[in-house]
């Protein structure tokens, strides 16, 4: 445990408008974010001594943490990454950041995202583009056609196939969001869709239909992590970082399928339904001494609905099998047990992703998330997850 | 898009001979009997180097699929059968389904190998409706 003084809080955070933004470029993104984190916090930026970003679609470089710190003229930093795990590097960088405060190596850690995969990206050129970011094992699925959709259509099918998962719940978590977006003036996609809707948009991958499937978006987030102390001389209301867990496994089907490698004993534990998310929640709830169910609001990445689905029982919130009834009666929404993605999430809040999640996070505990505002908020929670729901990373927010 | 080609590797190079001459074969490690899919250095199970490439049946079932409606390549006409099929040897691998009736596909299907060449130097192993 760090001293009192030393632990990392989240003391600033920046969120650029989101969706169709013609004419912005990601690095622009990137400097907009991190100028409204810094504003918010009041730091002064010769503070900031760690830096990390997380390249874009279609710039994945190396040095791009090198050419954004100049761009912010942020000089000499004790600590820099581009962080490369795609959705989940933002709680993945949160961590991070945490042991870079708490181990005395950084003062003040700005961990930023911005990209246009909508307005950036040419029509026709995003599959493409996919399969050269890594998106999928080159030689031996992508071949065969497989494609982001495909892959979680494919963990939905087996879902249904073992536990009767219908497409009706799937559609329940579209809507939550939809819902929850209405409420929020900042969100891309806000007209009220039913599950109805969901289920007659078009069929993209079965079982997945369109609006199971997060739109491309463009959007930004800038998170300002430092310590405690350091916090209280700053203007915004800190907030805690109570817990914090990741788990990483494959991106190939077949070994996921399999747990390959994994002791013999654990094999049973995993598999294309059961994620190592199961892992980075026990971490995350064993650090914050904390239970699930004392959750008051939480943040799960959607890239499909099926990955929400699916954290519900990983996370600990039902037995697995049990995440399409978890969905229903209302229990996702705003005024339900565990109010789900308040900002409208990435199906349909947009950007692009998973730092959106933590800023929505950290706002439910300060209370500033107006119409959308779960009342007397003390612990929240955010996910990231990328690959083939395969790269996990959770945090617990609590109040100062 | 147009199609991706696999590109034969060091390590990959004998599966995909094995699938231009129609006998696919993978890796079996010899001292514990792991089937290993996709091509490894070591048996991801045991770590030994005693891998063998090893004939396989051919027989296999679907333990996931998804019917995209449209493929993400060009000149590849919809719907297209994504499939993970374990085989009778344990090794599981992503391919297609072949067959008239995409949306008839369930898992659990018994299927069995067919080979599909996409060029002059590449096979595919793809698999169809076992009867």
């Amino acid at each position: 445990m760090p001293s009192p003084g030393s632990e990392a809080v989240i003391a600033g955070l920046g969120e650029p408008p989101v969706g169709r933004l013609t004419g912005k470029t990601p690095t622009e993104l990137h400097i907009d974010a991190a100028m409204l984190a810094i504003e918010d916090s009041g730091i002064d930026k010769h503070d900031i001594d760690g830096l990390m970003t997380s390249g874009t679609f279609l710039n994945d470089n190396i040095r791009h943490h090198m050419m954004i710190g100049e761009h912010l003229g942020i000089h000499c930093k004790s600590f820099v990454d581009t962080l490369r795990t795609g959705g989940h590097s933002y709680l993945n960088g949160v961590q991070v950041a945490q042991w870079a405060v708490e181990s005395g190596l950084c003062k003040a850690v700005l961990l930023l995202r911005g990209d246009t995969t909508l307005s950036g990206v040419p029509k026709g050129t995003s599959m493409k583009a996919y399969i050269e970011y890594g998106a999928h094992p080159i030689e031996f699925e992508v071949p065969f056609g497989i494609s982001v959709p495909g892959v979680y259509a494919m963990l939905a099918q087996r879902h249904m196939h073992e536990y009767g998962t219908t497409s009706e719940q799937l559609a329940n978590i579209a809507v939550a969001c939809r819902k929850h977006a209405a409420l929020n003036p900042k969100a891309f996609k806000r007209d009220p869709i039913s599950v109805d809707d969901v289920l007659n948009s078009r069929m993209v991958s079965t079982p997945l239909h369109l609006l199971d499937c997060s739109p491309p978006s463009d959007g930004a987030g800038a998170i300002l992590i430092t310590s405690r102390e350091r916090a209280r001389d700053l203007k915004s209301k800190p907030v805690r970082i109570l817990g914090t867990g990741q788990a990483q496994s494959y991106y190939h089907l077949a070994h996921l399928a399999r747990a390959t490698g994994a002791r013999p004993e654990d094999k049973s534990r995993f598999s294309l339904t059961k994620t190592v998310q199961s892992v980075a929640a026990e971490r995350a709830f064993g650090m914050a001494g904390v239970k699930p169910t004392d959750i008051d609001v939480a943040q799960l990445y959607d890239s499909f609905t099926i990955t929400v689905l699916m954290q519900f029982e990983d996370l600990g919130y039902c037995a697995k099998g049990e995440g399409g009834a978890f969905t229903e009666n209302g229990r996702i929404e705003l005024g339900g047990e565990l109010p789900v993605n308040t900002h409208g999430g990435l199906l349909s809040f947009g950007s692009s992703g998973g730092i959106n999640h933590i800023i929505e996070a950290v706002r439910q505990v300060r209370g500033e998330c107006g119409d959308r505002q779960v009342k007397d908020v003390e612990l929240s929670l955010a996910t990231n997850v990328s690959a083939v729901a395969s790269n996990h990373s959770i945090a617990i927010f609590g109040r100062d | 898009m147009s199609r991706y080609l696999p590109e034969p590797t060091k390590i990959s190079k004998p599966f995909w001979d094995s699938c231009n001459a129609g006998a696919m074969q993978i890796q079996r490690c010899a001292d514990c009997g792991t089937y290993a899919f996709y091509p490894v250095f070591i048996c991801p199970e045991c770590a030994s180097r005693q891998l063998e490439w090893t004939p396989v049946s051919g027989r296999g079932s679907i333990h996931t699929y998804t019917v995209a409606a449209q493929s993400v390549f060009e000149g590849v006409e919809g719907p297209v059968v994504v499939a993970l099929v374990e085989l009778e040897e344990g090794a599981m691998m992503t391919t297609n389904i072949k067959t008239d009736d995409p949306y008839g596909v369930h898992i659990g299907m018994a299927v069995k190998l067919a080979y599909e060449p996409i060029s002059e130097d590449i096979t595919l192993p793809v698999f169809e409706v076992a009867s």
